[in-house]
């Protein structure tokens, strides 16, 4: 027993000398960035951060201030060592909710630039990425706040808000790495865009060869797409045109409750790819502009128009998509999984554009919401 | 004067009552009472502060002077004596309350039990309380603990062995198991280290504690100290061995099971889902305790990256402007705590109530005010004073409060590593720990423990099911 208590001793004199409360990191002394977003400049990496410090102002109450800085450098790890002189603590990326990039930043490879986040323990990997179009990726953070929210958790909440409404599918970080590593697979970004002082998502834009291709879709569009992905969100809500014309009080729009995508990947004789791509879904009704009754009847009638609509609108998207050379939908990667000697006789990036798709979406409606 | 232990009583009255007394101390206490029985003397003596009175006036005066029978047996024949010749014999008996009775031209002397019962009534026990189930509680006397023991548990299989230890103590130990049920290796292995305590002054049952431990250096106690029969007589169903320690309130059981101190008997008397949902409830406790300041400190200090974004600001809030280390904090704190806990138990209940206005009130919101301890700091260490009070055993639940300061210091130190590391020693602690030669944790039988073993026939279906 005393030889025990000697060893206890023993190692409670020497804990304190091991390493250990070195690599100790307050929670009081750290400086944490909410948002990063990176620019082009000359032909240099301009990175901004943001840091949102809090002020105690009596017991519950509280104030927030953005620290916002900017630094230049030939790379993300020179801009970050200049970034570090700004703050009073260690500076930590663990809380960063947004990533943004500018639109001529976003059009380099983003692998290359964003491996910074990737090899460090520290950073968080459940940030949102996104676009910034028409301005410097760093002038959104000016904005200082989005309703009440500190700017880049409010960007982190807008993003948020469009995945569920099916605009662009759940991405983060984390994702991102997965896809920039799949030679097969592209992925889109959600674009923001400020109007007026105000910070929206614009749209979806296109990836291609982990570089942002220029190509952006609308919004309409967006949940098309992702329903053709098979990556939707919580809210897929869709209009069509009860007739062609485009007039005021024509539409109605639906949502959509079930979908079921079928993949069919065929070679023709000369052993190109040929992608036929079956949509299946069930909607409710949930806004029809006439006020009468809709019978049986009209109901055949307006499956075929969402149907008629939907197969030429996600015909034009698939070719959106081959134009800009982004493979969302992983056409590649379906490929190579099947029949890897065809893939790698493929030179994909090349072929892709030039492989005909042709999609069909059958439309069953469900229910017409509470009234008839 | 030098005189064989065991010196026999002479015929002469003076010289017997002579060497008593010197036998006594000549002590104050020491009452001589003279009677005439038959006309020969009798004398009557009692150590006035522990003899019942009453009962020497009705069961031993009353019938002498009745002078009911020609010998003095059969006038006694109402109370319990016993006869006595050696002078040693009559100074023990006296010291046990006794009253002895001694005749003119006679060497024998009867010893009369007639010691005071000065018994409490049998009270709810006050450190472990329950709500549904039986309400009383051991009191400071063994042969009325066993009682209620044996109103439990009526079965000859119940066996009580009595023990005196101590040279000047004197003082009775019982030790009760069921003989169908007890391990013979492990009762005399019990036996065996009580022994040990023989000639030691046993006072308070920590002693007997210290002798059946087998690690008396760790700092979790390995018998339970209970103060409620009917945990008591469900130690002994499942083989244990009870040992009661007269003018002690509690009966210790060993061996036992890290488990059962996390154990209420009310659990036993609930549904299987509340018994399920307490037993768990304690055992979260336990962890928690222990864990949760140190693992607040090395949140605070090194891994402040597993936080979300709106704990940490609210974790920065709160600490923004406190001038400590969170470790300092946290030690500050516990022994705030401590101090406001140990001086509520001393002072009268109510003075006590005070001292809780003072704790909550005065020291924690001012303590936050003026920023020497951060808000958080003060819940967590609530929490897990709160926790620790959970725990039915007050031993337990102390020793637990205790074991998160190593930890806290683990985590100031090294973070999560730190906590691995304690956490590692405790359980190897804990795995290696036997009581009575029986291991102390084994698996947690969370389901087994709840689920009575006996089928349950619903819906009447038992014969005597009326309707």
């Amino acid at each position: 027993m005393k030889n025990t208590f000697q060893k206890i001793t023993l190692l409670l004199f020497v804990f304190p000398l091991l390493t250990g409360c070195w690599d100790q990191k307050l929670i009081v002394d750290q400086e944490v960035m909410n948002g990063v977003s990176f620019d082009l400049q000359d032909e240099k990496v301009k990175s901004t951060i943001v840091v949102l410090n809090i002020i105690p102002k009596g017991t519950g109450i509280f104030d927030f201030q953005n620290q916002i800085t900017s630094a230049t450098g030939y790379s993300i790890e020179e801009t970050y060592r200049e970034l570090r002189t700004y703050y009073t603590g260690p500076l930590s990326a663990s809380k960063s909710r947004i990533v943004l990039f500018g639109e001529s930043f976003a059009k380099k490879n983003l692998n290359s630039y964003l491996d910074f986040f990737y090899r460090i323990p520290d950073p968080y990997l459940g940030s949102k990425v996104a676009i910034v179009k028409g301005a410097e990726a760093s002038d959104i953070f000016s904005l200082e706040e989005i309703g009440t929210n500190p700017i880049a958790l409010g960007l982190y909440e807008i993003i948020d808000a469009s995945e569920s409404n099916s605009i662009v599918p759940k991405g983060t970080l984390n994702t991102l790495f997965t896809y920039f590593n799949e030679p097969g697979k592209d992925f889109i970004l959600p674009v923001l865009e400020q109007i007026n002082g105000n910070i929206r998502v614009s749209g979806a834009g296109l990836i291609s060869n982990n570089a942002y291709s220029g190509k952006m879709l609308p919004i309409k569009d967006c949940p098309l797409l992702l329903l053709l992905m098979d990556d939707y969100g919580e809210l897929t809500d869709l209009e069509s045109y009860l007739n062609d014309e485009k007039k005021l009080n024509n539409q109605f729009s639906y949502r959509v409750k079930k979908s079921k995508r079928k993949l069919d990947i065929k070679k023709d004789a000369s052993g190109k790819p040929m992608v036929n791509i079956h949509l299946d879904l069930k909607v409710i009704i949930h806004q029809y502009p006439r006020t009468e009754k809709i019978s049986s009847k009209q109901i055949k009638k307006l499956e075929e128009t969402i149907s008629r609509d939907l197969t030429k609108r996600s015909q034009s998207l698939m070719k959106k998509t081959q134009k800009a050379n982004s493979d969302v939908l992983g056409i590649g990667r379906k490929i190579k999984e099947t029949d890897p000697i065809a893939w790698k006789a493929l030179d994909w990036r090349k072929t892709y554009p030039s492989i005909p798709i042709n999609t069909k979406v059958d439309v069953t409606i469900e229910k017409t919401g509470i009234l008839k | 004067m030098a005189e064989s232990k065991n010196e026999f009583l002479s015929f002469d009255l003076t010289r017997n009552l002579k060497i008593i007394e010197d036998k006594m101390k000549q002590t104050a206490d020491l009452k001589r009472r003279k009677l005439t029985f038959h006309g020969k003397a009798i004398i009557l003596l009692y150590l006035d502060t522990i003899a019942d009175k009453e009962s020497i006036e009705l069961h031993i005066i009353s019938p002498i002077n009745k002078q009911k029978s020609e010998s003095i047996e059969n006038t006694l024949d109402t109370k319990q004596f016993s006869i006595m010749t050696t002078y040693q014999d009559i100074s023990d008996s006296l010291a046990e309350g006794n009253t002895i009775l001694i005749m003119e031209d006679c060497n024998i002397a009867y010893s009369i039990t007639t010691l005071s019962d000065e018994k409490r009534a049998i009270n709810e026990s006050l450190n472990e309380k329950v709500t549904m189930g039986s309400h009383d509680g051991f009191v400071e006397n063994a042969s009325t603990n066993i009682s209620l023991l044996r109103k439990r548990l009526r079965t000859p299989e119940l066996k009580v062995e009595y023990q005196t230890y101590g040279t000047e103590t004197n003082v009775e130990v019982a030790i009760c198991y069921l003989e169908s049920k007890v391990d013979p290796t492990v009762l005399h292995s019990i036996k065996s280290r009580l022994e040990k305590i023989k000639n030691e002054d046993l006072i308070n049952s920590r002693q007997i504690q210290e002798a059946l431990e087998d690690y008396p250096y760790s700092p979790f106690p390995q018998s339970l100290r209970t103060e409620r029969p009917d945990r008591a007589a469900f130690n002994l169903l499942n083989g244990n061995t009870v040992i009661f320690l007269e003018h002690e309130p509690s009966a210790l059981i060993t061996p036992i099971s890290f488990y059962s101190f996390l154990r209420s008997p009310e659990d036993y008397n609930s549904r299987w889902f509340v018994n399920f949902f307490y037993y768990s409830l304690r055992l979260l406790a336990f962890i928690l305790s222990v864990t949760l300041p140190a693992f607040y400190i090395a949140v605070n200090a090194y891994h402040s990256a597993i936080l979300p974004v709106s704990t940490f600001y609210t974790l920065k809030l709160s600490v923004l402007n406190v001038p400590f280390h969170p470790f300092v904090e946290a030690v500050m704190m516990q022994i705030v705590l401590e101090l406001l806990k140990e001086a509520s138990v001393r002072l009268p209940s109510a003075v006590a109530q005070t001292i809780g206005t003072v704790g909550a009130i005065v020291i924690g919101s001012a303590i936050v005010q003026t920023n020497f301890i951060s808000n958080t700091m003060v819940v967590v260490i609530a929490i897990t004073a709160v926790s620790s009070f959970v725990i039915p055993i007050g031993e337990m639940s102390t020793t637990i409060r205790l074991m998160s300061f190593p930890l806290i210091f683990l985590a100031a130190m090294f973070g999560f590593i730190g906590i691995a590391f304690g956490l590692m020693v405790y359980t190897t602690h804990l795995v290696k720990l036997t009581s009575a030669g029986i291991a102390y944790v084994e698996a947690p039988k969370i389901f087994q423990s709840f689920l009575n073993k006996q089928p349950k026939n619903g819906k009447g279906q038992d014969t005597n099911a009326h309707e």
